[in-house]
C-alpha cells in the first residue's frame, strides 16, 4: 500500500517518520529505475515536469532578454532626451478668381477629396468670350469686362496679362477672304476704376499710361509684347485692393479690306498673379 | 516514554547546554571588515535652449526632492514658427544650444519627424510641404565674444562637421555642410530629395548618431529652414500647407 509522499508501508519501517524521511524517500524513488508500478512512475515523473516547466521559463526569459537586446541598441543604460516639437512652417495661398460674362473661374479649378488642387493652380479652362459676331470695319469696339480677385491668403505683388495662340480661320459662310485677322484686329487692355467699368484708370496695352489707352496695337503685336505687367498686384483676400477691374476692347479698323471678310480670330487671354 | 520522546528530550538538553556555554567557546579568532563599500551611478543630462535664451530646458525636467520623475525625457521649446509665407530667399534660422550637464560622456542622437497638412480653408496644393522645405543643421564654431541671448545665426566658418545637409553623406559627416537647399524637385509625384525635411526625417527616423558630447561640454547648432523659390510656379503644389516638425535629441 502506498501512502501520500510516495512511501510504502515497508519503507516506513526503515526510515524515520517525518518530513525529512519523506523527502529522502521521494528522492531515492526518483533515482531508482525500472519501476513498474504506475503510481511510482507518476511520483517519479512529477519532478521532471517541474524541471521542464522551469527550463521553459528559463529559456523564455533568455529569449526575451536576447530579443530586447537586439531590438534596441538604445535601451542600454542611461540616456537623456530633450524634444523640440511642434515646429511649424506654414505657406499661404495665391488664388485668382476670374469673372467675365457673369461666369467665375478659379485658378485652382476642381479640388480633390482633400480640397487640394491638382492643376498646379493654373486653370486653362475658364470661360470664353465672344467679342463680336458678324462685325464689319468701323463698328464700335467690342468689350469684355474682367473682374480679377485674389481669393488667397497672400498678397500678390504683380499681375500680368498675356495674349497667345491667336489663329485666323474661316467662319461658317460659303465665301470669305484670306486675310490674317490676328494681325488686323486692334486690341486695348485697360484697367477700370470699379465694378461699373465706366471710368478708365490706366492702360496696360498698347501703352502703359494713366487714363484711356491711346493708339491701338494688333492682337498679334499684343502676343509679342506679352506678358504685359500692371503696376500693382492684388492684396490678399478680404483686404482693400484684393479686386481689380480690367476691360479688353477689340475692334476691326475702319480701313480693313475685303480680305478680312468671313474670318474668325481665336485667341487666348491669360491673367497671372505673382507673389 | 517511548523512544521518540527520549530522543527529543536528549536533543533539547544538549541544545540548552550548548547555548549556555557558547559564549565562552571563542578563544582565538581573527576578524576583518570592509565597511563603506559603494556603487555609484553616473549621470547623463542634456540641456536644450533656443538662441541661448535665459530659460534652459533640461532633460530631467522638474525635480522632486532632487529626483526627476520624467525618466530623463523632457519636451522643450518650439524652435521654429513660420506663418503664412511664400517661396523666397528668406531663410529662417535658429541657434540651438545643447549641453551635456551630466557626469558621463555621451553620444548625441537625433530623431526628426515632419508631417504636412492642408491649412487653407478652401484650397491647398497636393504635395507634402516637407518635400519642399530645405533644411540644414550646421555645428557652430567659436563666436567672437561668445554666444549671447538672441543669436539666431552663428559662426559656421571653418567647421569640419555637419549634422545634416544636402551633401553626401548627409547626416553626421566629417566635412563642412553643403549649401542649404535641394536638387531640382520634379513635378509630382517625384520623390523628395536630399536636403529636404522629408529626407532628414527619413534619414533620422530613429535615434541617429549626429555628434559626441563629453561631460560638461556643449554644442551649438544653427538650424536653417527655407522654402526656396525655384520660379515658374513650381512651388504652387505646396500652397496652403503647414508642415509640423520636431527634433528629439538623445544623449546616451
Amino acid at each position: 500500500m502506498r501512502v501520500p509522499g510516495g512511501l510504502t508501508q515497508g519503507e516506513r519501517g526503515h526510515v524515520s517518520a517525518g518530513l525529512l524521511g519523506r523527502i529522502q524517500s521521494a528522492h531515492l524513488a526518483s533515482l531508482s529505475t525500472g519501476i513498474a508500478d504506475p503510481a511510482v512512475a507518476s511520483a517519479k515523473a512529477r519532478p521532471r515536469v517541474l524541471r521542464s516547466t522551469f527550463n521553459k521559463l528559463m529559456v523564455s526569459t533568455m529569449v526575451l532578454a536576447a530579443v530586447g537586446t537586439l531590438a534596441s541598441g538604445t535601451l542600454a543604460s542611461f540616456n537623456a532626451t530633450t524634444t523640440n516639437a511642434n515646429n511649424t512652417f506654414q505657406t499661404g495661398t495665391l488664388a485668382l478668381s476670374d469673372n467675365v460674362a457673369a461666369q467665375t473661374c478659379l485658378s485652382y479649378g476642381a479640388l480633390d477629396a482633400q480640397d487640394q488642387f491638382t492643376n498646379n493652380n493654373s486653370n486653362g479652362s475658364c470661360n470664353t468670350v465672344a467679342f463680336a459676331a458678324a462685325a464689319k470695319p468701323g463698328d464700335p469696339a467690342a468689350t469684355a469686362n474682367f473682374t480679377l480677385k485674389n481669393v488667397g491668403s497672400l498678397a500678390g505683388a504683380s499681375m500680368k496679362v498675356a495674349g497667345s495662340g491667336c489663329a485666323t480661320t474661316n467662319n461658317a459662310e460659303a465665301f470669305h477672304g484670306a486675310g490674317d485677322l490676328c494681325g488686323q484686329l486692334a486690341i486695348a487692355v485697360q484697367e477700370m476704376t470699379d465694378a461699373t467699368f465706366a471710368t478708365n484708370k490706366q492702360c496696360l496695352y498698347p501703352n502703359t499710361s494713366l487714363g484711356a489707352c491711346g493708339a491701338t496695337g494688333t492682337v498679334t503685336a499684343f502676343q509679342t509684347a506679352s506678358p504685359v505687367s500692371s503696376a500693382t498686384g492684388l492684396a490678399k483676400a478680404g483686404a482693400a485692393g484684393d479686386t481689380r477691374y480690367f476691360q479688353v476692347q477689340i475692334q476691326l479698323p475702319a480701313a480693313s479690306g475685303n480680305q478680312f471678310q468671313g474670318r474668325v480670330a481665336t485667341f487666348t487671354i491669360t491673367w497671372e498673379l505673382d507673389q | 516514554m517511548d523512544r521518540t520522546k527520549k530522543i527529543l528530550i536528549t536533543m533539547l538538553v544538549l541544545g540548552a547546554l550548548a547555548a549556555v556555554g557558547g559564549g565562552t567557546y571563542a578563544s582565538f579568532n581573527a576578524v576583518t571588515t570592509n565597511p563603506g563599500n559603494t556603487f555609484q551611478t553616473g549621470s547623463i543630462f542634456l540641456s536644450n535652449d533656443k538662441d541661448t535664451t535665459a530659460t534652459t530646458c533640461f532633460s530631467y525636467g522638474a525635480l522632486t526632492a532632487g529626483q526627476f520623475t520624467n525618466n530623463n525625457t523632457q519636451a522643450c521649446s518650439t524652435l521654429v514658427t513660420v506663418a503664412t509665407t511664400k517661396p523666397s530667399a528668406t531663410v529662417t534660422s535658429v541657434v540651438l544650444h545643447l549641453k551635456n550637464v551630466g557626469a558621463s560622456n555621451g553620444t548625441l542622437g537625433l530623431a526628426t519627424t515632419c508631417a504636412s497638412a492642408n491649412s487653407d480653408p478652401t484650397a491647398s496644393g497636393n504635395r507634402n510641404l516637407c518635400d519642399r522645405l530645405a533644411i540644414r543643421i550646421t555645428p557652430c564654431g567659436a563666436m567672437p565674444g561668445g554666444y549671447t541671448s538672441g543669436n539666431t545665426t552663428c559662426n559656421t566658418t571653418s567647421v569640419t562637421h555637419c549634422v545634416y545637409s544636402q551633401t553626401a553623406a548627409y547626416v553626421n559627416t566629417a566635412a563642412a555642410c553643403g549649401a542649404l537647399g535641394y536638387p531640382v524637385l520634379g513635378a509630382m509625384p517625384a520623390a523628395a530629395t536630399a536636403g529636404s525635411l522629408t529626407d532628414l526625417a527619413t534619414r533620422t527616423a530613429a535615434n541617429t548618431t549626429v555628434d559626441t558630447i563629453n561631460a560638461g561640454n556643449e554644442v551649438y547648432y544653427q538650424i536653417d529652414i527655407q522654402l526656396p523659390d525655384t520660379g515658374a510656379g513650381l512651388e504652387n503644389d505646396v500652397q496652403g500647407k503647414t508642415a509640423t516638425f520636431g527634433f528629439t535629441w538623445s544623449l546616451s
